[in-house]
């Protein structure tokens, strides 16, 4: 079962190309990882799916549903996205941020049910402490996952998450993929993006790499990451050791362009 | 840890509320009983509840001066307030006030227009009317300029400073031109309460009125916006529209002040700070009603104490707040970066 049709699309900022004749296909139950360097239209790929940019050909379907023809308010039960982005002064806490997540469910005054989901999902990422303290008081770790909790209480079966990893520790990391890769196996169809390769290759079903607006490969983390689409993609050399679970990447040095 | 969050966050804002009420129904009384003549306080009750009580004097004093003044405060402290609020969070500055987008520059164009080019005295409604003029028309080209910009934070604060300078810049032409007319200009823009009648004291209650409903129900909205313009809209929201209805609201919030009672700064700046502290979160559907209800304690605590120090005349309305004010913001910014 289709669940995501990203049929040909490109996309324009200003004059500069940013995404140019891309084509997937992803099903629900999946967890995928677009990989590439800076620049190479990661996140314009995220927002196209948001509907935060608009393509200047091609269409995107959801549920075989055009993506122009669902009002924003519908599509936040179908899509949730989350960019690392957050703005100090305003005192929210972290209550306030995930209840947001039911916003799209909830009319002027939140219910009982609504709480339990955010609790939920307070729970899954083991926050449920710092419900009263305020954002800009949190550990960069803390902050990445009341915004990925209040993802989760959206309830939304495509999760779009730009760059989870920025600026977590190692044990952070593994946390955040882990429960992200659970959505997935729950039947989400979850959608990061990465700079780095090791961890997206260990959790993900799917991996995308991309370079310079177009999709170099796309397929499992085994069968695509090789030493040569590495090298293409970074313009760096490494080397990948396959006789293991997940393919490791062990990067050497850069190569002069 | 088994109290509901939604609960104790509804019984914090229900609680706050009314502290805040109470404290604002004791400084209205006082605000009454205080003036260039003192009325006993317990006088000025029984004015209140019976007038034929006490004798004509006093009555007049109250019901046609003192009461629409306090009122006339009540409801501006309200607008500026809320105005203030509206301007951080769409500019997603907690340092903007409801003049960024150059709206007090505008007003006093308008209002120097007609003091200093016009040879006959005008009524003080036709200064009210070129203000209001003045102040639109300045937020109107802001609002264009900051399109430009797709409406987006920097836009509009951009926009704000170029309109602000350009209309500034003509004022201070007309008040050199102008010479001796200038104290009245100055004296305008430094705001103030003496103008306050029944007549005013019904228009900024219905603007109020008009105003403060829609924009709780705008609660979620508003605090999608502090997420970032992404994260709000896939929550279902479209910030482009929340930022234009809240620029109009606060527009017209601060126009209609600006216009019957001059330039009131500070106010609109601090009441969201002081409400965010006071509330430990911030929600706008807790921040917004007591930012509202601190504007009007700030206002008519100013008030009276111009009236007090002034005495036998008064002072104006906006070196008071700010003398008190700025103190307070210097602090409640200071504990902000220590907690950082």
């Amino acid at each position: 079962m289709v669940k995501l049709i990203i049929d040909n699309i490109s996309v324009n900022y200003n004059s500069i190309q940013a995404l140019k004749d891309i084509n997937i296909k992803l099903e629900k139950g999946t967890m995928v990882s677009i990989i590439g360097p800076n620049g190479s239209g990661k996140t314009t790929l995220l927002r196209s799916i948001a509907k935060i940019v608009k393509p200047i050909k091609g269409t995107i379907y959801i549920d075989n549903k055009n993506l122009n023809n669902i009002p924003l308010k519908e599509l936040a039960h179908h899509v949730s996205y989350t960019s690392p982005t957050f703005k100090e002064g305003f005192d929210l806490t972290v209550g306030d941020i995930v209840f947001m997540g039911r916003y799209p469910k909830t009319g002027f005054i939140m219910k009982h049910t609504d709480e339990e989901i955010v609790n939920k999902a307070l729970n899954t990422f083991h926050i449920k402490h710092l419900i009263n303290r305020k954002i800009e008081e949190l550990s960069d770790g803390e902050r990445q996952k009341a915004l990925l909790a209040r993802s989760l209480a959206q309830e939304a079966e495509i999760i779009l998450v730009d760059e989870p990893l920025a600026h977590l520790d190692l044990k952070a990391q593994l946390e955040v993929l882990k429960i992200l890769k659970n959505e997935a196996n729950n039947g989400k169809l979850v959608i990061i993006t990465s700079h780095t390769i090791d961890l997206p290759a260990k959790y993900s079903d799917i991996i995308i790499v991309m370079k310079k607006g177009q999709i170099l490969a796309i397929g499992k983390p085994n069968e695509i990451l090789t030493e040569q689409i590495i090298e293409n993609t970074y313009n760096i050399k490494c080397k990948i050791i396959k006789n293991y679970e997940y393919p490791i990447v062990m990067l050497l040095d850069t190569i002069s362009d | 840890m088994n109290v509901s969050y939604i609960q104790s966050k509804y019984s914090r804002l229900i609680f706050s509320v009314i502290i805040l009420f109470i404290l604002l129904i004791i400084i209205s009384i006082l605000s009454i009983s205080i003036g260039s003549s003192f009325i006993n306080v317990s006088i000025a009750i029984k004015a209140l509840i019976d007038p034929s009580e006490v004798n004509q004097t006093i009555k007049i004093i109250i019901w046609d001066i003192r009461i629409p003044r306090t009122l006339s405060g009540i409801f501006v402290g309200m607008l500026m307030a809320l105005a203030g609020l509206y301007m951080q969070t769409i500019t997603l500055n907690p340092l903007a006030d409801p003049y960024l987008t150059g709206m007090a520059s505008g007003a006093l164009l308008g209002v120097s227009i007609v003091i200093v080019l016009s040879p006959i005295i005008f009524g003080p409604y036709i200064i009210t009317i070129s203000a209001f003029l003045g102040a639109i028309t300045a937020m109107i080209i802001t609002l264009t300029i900051a399109s430009k910009f797709r409406l987006d934070p920097i836009g509009l604060v951009l926009g704000g400073i170029a309109v602000s300078m350009i209309f500034y810049s003509f004022s201070a032409i007309l008040q050199f031109i102008g010479g001796e007319k200038m104290v009245t200009i100055i004296i305008w823009s430094l705001g103030s309460l003496t103008t306050a009648s029944w007549q005013r004291t019904w228009f900024v209650f219905i603007t109020t009125l008009i105003l403060l409903p829609p924009s709780l129900l705008m609660y979620k909205q508003l605090n999608a916006l502090l997420l970032g313009d992404e994260n709000a809209q896939t929550t279902g929201i479209n910030p482009k529209i929340t930022r234009l209805i809240s620029l109009i609201v606060a527009s017209i919030a601060t126009a209609v002040t600006v216009s019957m009672f001059g330039v009131i700064g500070f106010v609109g700046l601090i009441s969201p700070h002081l409400a965010r502290l006071t509330l430990k979160s911030g929600d706008h559907l807790l921040v917004l009603p007591l930012t509202c209800l601190i504007g009007s304690i700030i206002i008519l605590l100013s008030d009276t104490i111009a009236r007090i120090i002034g005495s036998p005349g008064e002072f104006p309305l906006t070196p008071i707040m700010s003398l008190i004010g700025a103190p307070l913001l210097l602090y409640l910014m200071g504990r902000r970066w220590k907690h950082g």
